[in-house]
Order: structure tokens, then C-alpha cells, then sequence
């Protein structure tokens, strides 16, 4: 094993020398990146020493030029191993410059501020990893599983479906439910309660629940089968909804209303026989607090790209522990993001099973990866590289960046 | 005399309305023109803290806005919210606010639901295009803001001013009139700097001793002593404390009767809020950093604060503050807007401060800052009030040569 003679000689050196194995590196640069015809932009840290850091952000908009104009410039010089004072910074009192304090500008929670601090923590914990020749998982508790459950979108074609569980032992499926009743015309400019706010007639409820239940009949009953409402619903309509469905035992009724009034989200929870999960527009352990101390959920899913990033995320999983809560991170990232979700997920007790929504089927963010965690029934295994143990494929990112973005 | 006539010779803006109201009438139409955005634009300044943003028309007219405290919302405007709105008819305001809310994909993002957030650079850039398209809507109707924001009950409002030290304070008040003054508390045990550095503890000072509490007391007690017993005496934290150093500061302090204290705690719990105020017999003010309905909905329901603060340029926008006054009336909690905009986001707050019944008082900042205020018309003050301007949209008309001078790169402003 010539990584563990090398990391023996590593050692050995620095306990002779009395110093830490670790580099004295310097952050360079900060730079984000958005691409053309993928929700993922790619955030890389750069430091005096060559070593970098890669991570990513989702479902925002914005971040990728407050990384480049405001925040990157602000760490220039620093220490990229400190990253809880990098991340209070940027969360309290650190001076971005031109700018005011982060406490008054970054929102009580979420948005692209957030997801900006966010997708530069995930690169600084890759960096990290590296520097310390560790993969994250290391860093973050260290592991209480070697593999990852995950789940994907569908089902869709019955005969693949059939074959994704009898080939690929897949244990669970996301099946949108919003989107069977949704009438609205996408570009109906006056009534948004075309897209939202639903309100369900009695034959909706019972198409949703023939198609629930026609899901449930391919996926047979060991599968996992969970419903995503979008936020979509008023109260009462999820109540009605979640009620309907109940006999085909989902695993869970996902954001049935948005999580902005997490009173609304506890009736239902408290109406229904279904568990409730909510979480990809909840964001810092503020907000989950509220989620936990509400009993508002039984089951939460923070966006590791835009709640906080993985470290945050880890004390979520800590806080909702105590409530008897579960985590089921949302996962529409890369697969580079999403490997980093797992590292987090092999560190949490009360983990429950991660989104993997592409499941290594959409080419396209395929392509921008040198290389994929290797999956195994129904689970991915965690890689055992230094730092996230994903390469991105710079090349392929070249090719997709968007006017103005630079890629090195 | 036929009195119509008078009225007409003795006001000839009113003879106008009256023709106007009397052609619309005749011809059976409302006497709203039907106006397209064509573009909105969002401009960043050097070294001024507010982002102007300016709603164009087919017509020609426009709308100014203004957003601050914020980095990247006029990136956000320019290249994602902006050209979702063009062809769109601008006096919709509630529409395309709850469009971009909710679930209108602008250009380069996903349903705006799974990236507003909850405050931040998304919801300061919905606000700053919000303004500016009240602005517009006034000037599309012909009448002031207020008169669209259901009317007004005051036609000046109230309004307190900065001061950092007891001298500074008094001549402000002497010359001035204004009945109230805020100064910061925060500042007097900061003693760390505030770069990125590796302890943040030094710039947000949670925990106090006794002599750094009696410092914060003895420098209230000299202000107190300095305004004498009637002004109005608003204390700021800035978010600063612990739950525990507040209540001490608090307890200190009370002798000298502050007119509140302002976010002793950061404003992400309400439950430390709530027992901040349940300690002491000092209002609580808070609501720089809480946004939209949603988020003052908790702090309302647990009774967290005396008095609320939303920042109109970042919470959500004028109507939404308009909403979230409502609610606060419902508590019998009263709003003291913050205001720390240039004069064109200052009036506008004023505007929804005159149509308020439990509004308090505006914060009033920036009255000397010469280079924030040379790029716009000045309001009109009146002895720690500020009149509510008459002439349509927020009545404030921006300098554009000047704010030109001053623009970063990259951006226009025309």
C-alpha cells in the first residue's frame, strides 16, 4: 500500500520535526463558474501552493458573481484550513469588502448569499482533504457507515423500472405528485394559483391517488416510494391529499406546503398517517431548529448548497437527533456535490437515505466528472481519496462555461 | 363665482386632474396608460451603499427603486429578474411580485421558491424592482405613492436622526428639532478589528463583563443627561450579544429610559428575542433582519419584540411592508421602519408610513452625507417630521449625471 507508506513516512517526519503534517497554505483566489444547460455552478479555491479545492452550488441565482466580485477577494491571504472562522465570518461580522456586514445582508436564511458561502465551504472541505491527505468524512466526526442508501427519481418506464430494482437493487423512487393536477399554463401571466397555492378537487385527489397507487403496483412493496408536492398545496388540500394516499405507505409526503410557515407544515404532519419530510427551503440550524422544536417534520433534507454547507449541515443533523428526527439530504446536485453529501451521510447516526436524483443517468454532468463513486446495490460506497474523491473533468467545464466565466 | 371655476383658477393642478378625470369619464376609460417594460436596470455605485434600480416603458417613463446592504442583487436584476419582466405590463406590482416569489422561472434560474431564500441578495433585488415600479405606477396614475398604498392618515411623518456622542446629539436635536435620536451602543466594547480575521469574536462581542456593561451604562447615562428627559433615546446592538449580556445591558440601562433597545440578539430566534423582552422593562426593537410576512409572522405570534423595524429595501418591498404593518396592528405592535437608504428610499418609506395607523417613527440616517444625498432631490423637513411629497410616485427625483460620475464599472444608468 504505497499511500500508507507514504503517509507512514509523512507522519513520522512531521512527529520528528514537531510540527503538523499540515501545509501552510494560503488562499489565492476564489472563482465561480455558471454553464450552460446545467443548474450546477462549480466554485474552485486556489492557494499559494497549487493545491485546490472544488465545490458546487444549485437552484440559485447570483452566487456565482458574489463569489467572484465580493466574497473570493475577501479571502485572499487567508488560511483556507480555518474554516469554521471563514464560515462566521461571512455568516457575522467578517468585512466583505465595498460592502456591508454579512449579519445585514446575508437574509435570516438562504438565498444566494448563502448558497455562495455554502458552495465555497464544500470547496474549502475538498481542499482540506486534500491538505490532509483525509478524505472529508474524516473531518467531519468521522464514519458510522461505509455506504450511502440512496434513492432517484421515478419510476418511469415500467420495464426499466423493473430492471433498475431486479439489476441495480435501487430502494427507492421520488415520485412528483403536484405536477398530475397541475392545469396551469406555464406562461399564464396574472393567476399564479395556477402554479401554487393548489386547491384539490375530490377527482383530483383520485387521480393522484390512481397514479400513486399504479407507482406503488410496479414498484411492489419493499420498494420506497416518496411523494414530492414542490410546496404546491394549501393545508387543507395536503391534509385531504396526504390522507388519500396514506394506503400506499409512502416513505414520505415531501414540502405538501412551502416551509415558510412551519405551523402550517405541523397540522398537516399532525392530520395525516404519512411522515412528513421538508427541508430543501429550510436553511441554517436557525431555521431547522424551528422544524425540530415544532415537531413540524419527521424527517428533514437539508440542501448541503444552500443551507450552510456540509459542516452546518452536520450540526443540522446533530440538532434534529435530539428531536428523534431523520435526515434525508435533497440531492439535485452533480455528481461532485453529491459525493460530498455522502461523506456527510457516513457521519450522521440518524441519516436515512440521500437523494441521488440524477443517479449517474444525466450525461451531461456525467461528462463534467473525471471520475464517479462507485455504487452498489441501492447504496454508494464512500471514497477513500483525499477530499471529496471527485475530479472534476476541466476540460468539459470549459466547454459549457457561460459568457464571461473563466474555468482553470 | 361658479365654483368649480374657483377651485380650477385657485388650483390649476386640481383644473387638470378635474379635465383629466372628466375626458377619462366621457370616453369610458380609466386614465392609465397601457405601458410594457422594456428593460430594468440595476446600478452599483462607488463607495455608496444603495443600488438604484430603474424600471423603462415603451412609453418612455420610468420607475426608480432603490436596494442596500446587499452584494449581488443588481447582478440579479440585470441579468435574471430584469429580462424576466420585459413585455410585462408594469402596474401589475402584486403579480409579478408574487411571481417572483413563487414560481416564474426567471432567465438562467429555476422557480424563484427553491432560491429566494429567506431574505438575502434574491429578496433585496425583488424589492429594489418593487420600488421602482410604485414610482412608475404613481407617475403612470398621476398621483403620489401614498394615495396607491390605501390612502394616507398623516401628511408628514415622523422621523429621529443619528448621533454618536452626547454634544453631537444635543446640537442635532437644537438645530433641527427632531424629537428623537439613536446611537450605537454596540461600538463602545468593540475593541477587535473587523477584516476577515480568524477570531470574529472580537468584532461580535458576545458575552460582557460587569465594567463593559457599566461602560455602555455610564455612556447612556451622559446621553440621557445631554437630550434631557423628553427626547427620544434609541439604543443600537447591531445583533451583538449573547442572551444573557443583553438582559444585563438591559437591566443597566433602564434608569435612562431608552425609547427601545435595538436588536440586542441577532434576529434568528425568536425565542432568545422573547426572553430578552420578557427581562426587562425596555422595548425591543427588531426588524432590520427579519423579511417578508412570513418572518415576522413568528416574532409577532411569540410576542418578541415591542416594536418592529422592516427594512423596506430588503424585506420584500413597499406593499409587503404595507402587509407586514397590518399584521403588526393586529398585536397593537407599531413599525419604526429602518432607514438607512439615500432620500429616494427614505421618502418611499414614507409614503407607506403616512397610510400606517401604528406607525411610530422613521429612521431618518444619512442627513448630512453629502455624497449620497448630491445625487438626488432633498425631502422636506419640518422639526423632526418629513413631509410626504404631493407630486406623483415617490417624488424624489434622482441626479443622473451625478449618479453617472460615480457608477462602477460594467454598469449604466441612463
Amino acid at each position: 500500500m504505497a499511500g500508507a507508506c507514504g503517509y507512514t513516512a509523512l507522519w513520522r517526519d512531521a512527529r520528528a520535526q514537531g510540527t503538523s503534517r499540515v501545509p501552510k497554505l494560503k488562499i489565492t483566489e476564489v472563482r465561480a463558474v455558471e454553464l450552460r444547460g446545467a443548474g450546477s455552478r462549480y466554485v474552485r479555491v486556489y492557494t499559494d501552493q497549487g493545491l485546490t479545492g472544488t465545490g458546487e452550488m444549485v437552484d440559485n441565482v447570483g452566487s456565482a458573481y458574489i463569489i467572484n466580485e465580493r466574497l473570493g477577494p475577501s479571502l485572499a491571504g487567508l488560511d483556507p484550513l480555518d474554516i469554521e472562522s471563514i464560515y462566521f465570518n461571512f455568516w457575522g461580522w467578517g468585512r466583505v469588502p465595498e460592502t456591508t456586514w454579512p449579519v445585514f445582508m446575508r437574509g435570516a436564511g438562504g438565498g444566494p448569499y448563502l448558497s455562495a458561502v455554502s458552495g465555497i465551504e464544500i470547496a474549502l472541505w475538498d481542499l482540506a482533504g486534500k491538505a490532509l491527505g483525509v478524505p472529508v468524512y474524516r473531518l467531519l466526526g468521522g464514519k458510522v457507515r461505509d455506504r450511502v442508501a440512496i434513492y432517484l427519481w421515478g419510476p418511469g418506464d415500467p420495464a426499466e423500472t423493473r430492471a433498475l430494482i431486479k439489476e441495480k437493487r435501487v430502494r427507492g423512487f421520488k415520485m412528483a405528485i403536484d405536477s398530475i393536477t397541475e392545469r396551469g399554463d406555464p406562461d399564464q401571466k396574472l393567476d399564479p394559483l395556477k402554479r401554487s397555492h393548489f386547491n384539490v378537487t375530490n377527482a383530483e385527489i383520485d387521480e393522484i391517488v390512481e397514479k400513486v397507487n399504479a407507482a406503488r403496483e410496479l414498484i411492489g412493496p419493499k420498494v420506497e416510494l416518496a411523494l414530492e408536492c414542490h410546496t404546491r398545496y394549501n393545508t387543507e388540500a395536503a391534509i385531504q391529499i396526504g390522507r388519500a394516499i396514506a394506503p400506499a405507505r409512502p416513505i414520505w409526503l415531501e414540502e405538501p406546503v412551502p416551509s415558510d410557515n412551519l405551523e402550517a407544515m405541523a397540522l398537516i404532519r399532525r392530520s395525516i398517517p404519512v411522515p412528513i419530510a421538508c427541508g430543501e427551503n429550510i436553511y441554517t440550524r436557525y431555521g431547522f431548529l424551528q422544524v425540530a422544536e415544532k415537531q413540524a417534520a419527521a424527517v428533514v433534507q437539508p440542501d448541503m448548497t444552500k443551507c450552510g454547507g456540509l459542516l452546518e449541515t452536520r450540526k443540522i443533523a446533530s440538532l434534529v437527533e435530539l428531536f428523534h428526527i431523520q435526515v434525508a439530504p435533497h440531492g439535485t446536485a452533480s455528481p461532485l456535490a453529491e459525493t460530498a453529501y455522502a461523506h456527510v451521510c457516513a457521519t450522521a447516526p440518524n441519516f436515512l437515505i440521500l437523494e441521488w436524483g440524477h443517479f449517474f443517468r444525466n450525461k451531461l454532468l456525467n461528462s463534467l466528472m473525471r471520475n464517479l463513486p462507485q455504487y452498489d446495490k441501492g447504496h454508494v460506497l464512500i471514497p477513500e481519496a483525499p477530499g471529496i474523491g471527485i475530479e472534476v473533468n476541466d476540460d468539459a467545464i470549459r466547454e459549457y462555461l457561460r459568457p464571461g466565466f473563466n474555468w482553470r | 363665482m361658479h365654483r368649480r371655476a374657483f377651485l380650477g383658477n385657485a388650483l390649476p393642478g386640481l383644473r387638470v386632474y378635474t379635465a383629466f378625470w372628466g375626458d377619462a369619464r366621457t370616453l369610458g376609460t380609466s386614465r392609465v396608460p397601457k405601458l410594457k417594460i422594456s428593460a430594468v436596470k440595476a446600478a452599483r455605485l462607488r463607495g455608496i451603499n444603495s443600488k438604484f434600480v430603474r424600471v423603462y416603458t415603451d412609453q418612455g417613463l420610468t420607475g426608480d427603486g432603490e436596494t442596500l446592504d446587499t452584494v449581488g442583487a443588481q447582478d440579479i436584476i440585470n441579468n435574471h429578474l430584469g429580462p424576466a419582466l420585459v413585455g410585462r405590463d408594469p402596474l401589475d406590482i402584486e403579480g409579478i411580485w408574487f411571481d417572483l416569489w413563487s414560481w416564474k422561472s426567471p432567465p438562467g434560474g429555476i422557480p424563484p421558491v427553491f432560491m429566494r431564500g429567506m431574505g438575502g441578495p434574491y429578496l433585496s433585488a425583488l424589492s429594489g424592482v418593487e420600488m421602482a415600479l410604485w414610482d412608475l405606477a404613481g407617475k403612470a396614475m398621476g398621483v403620489p405613492l401614498y394615495r396607491l398604498l390605501g390612502g394616507r392618515i398623516r401628511d408628514k411623518v415622523a422621523v429621529y436622526y443619528h448621533a454618536g456622542q452626547p454634544k453631537e446629539a444635543l446640537k442635532i436635536v437644537q438645530s433641527t428639532g427632531v424629537k428623537a435620536i439613536k446611537t450605537g451602543i454596540d461600538n463602545i466594547t468593540q475593541k477587535g478589528n473587523t477584516k476577515l480575521g480568524l477570531d470574529p469574536g472580537k468584532a461580535w462581542n458576545f458575552t460582557l463583563t460587569n465594567k463593559q456593561i457599566d461602560e455602555i451604562a455610564s455612556f447612556v447615562a451622559s446621553m440621557r443627561e445631554a437630550l434631557g428627559p423628553e427626547v427620544g433615546l434609541a439604543l443600537e446592538c447591531h445583533t451583538r450579544y449573547d442572551t444573557e449580556s443583553a438582559i444585563q445591558i438591559a437591566k443597566a440601562v433602564e434608569p435612562y429610559r431608552p425609547m427601545w433597545l435595538e436588536e440586542p440578539v441577532p434576529s434568528d430566534n425568536p425565542e432568545t428575542m422573547s426572553a430578552v423582552r420578557r427581562a426587562t422593562r425596555i422595548p425591543i426593537a427588531a426588524g432590520e433582519n427579519i423579511y417578508t410576512r412570513y418572518g415576522f409572522r413568528e416574532y409577532l405570534e411569540k410576542q418578541a419584540v415591542s416594536i418592529i423595524q422592516p427594512d423596506m429595501a430588503k424585506c420584500g418591498g413597499l406593499w409587503e411592508s404595507r402587509k407586514i404593518a397590518a399584521m403588526a396592528e393586529v398585536y397593537h405592535i407599531p413599525i419604526a421602519p429602518h432607514g438607512v437608504a439615500s432620500t429616494l428610499g427614505k421618502v418611499a418609506y414614507a409614503h407607506v408610513c403616512a397610510t400606517v395607523p401604528n406607525f411610530m417613527i422613521l429612521e431618518w440616517a444619512h442627513l448630512y452625507n453629502e455624497p449620497l444625498n448630491r445625487l438626488m432631490e432633498t425631502a422636506h423637513y419640518d422639526a423632526g417630521f418629513v413631509h410626504v411629497p404631493d407630486v406623483p410616485g415617490i417624488g424624489v427625483r434622482l441626479n443622473d449625471a451625478a449618479i453617472r460620475e460615480i457608477l462602477e464599472p460594467g454598469y449604466e444608468f441612463k
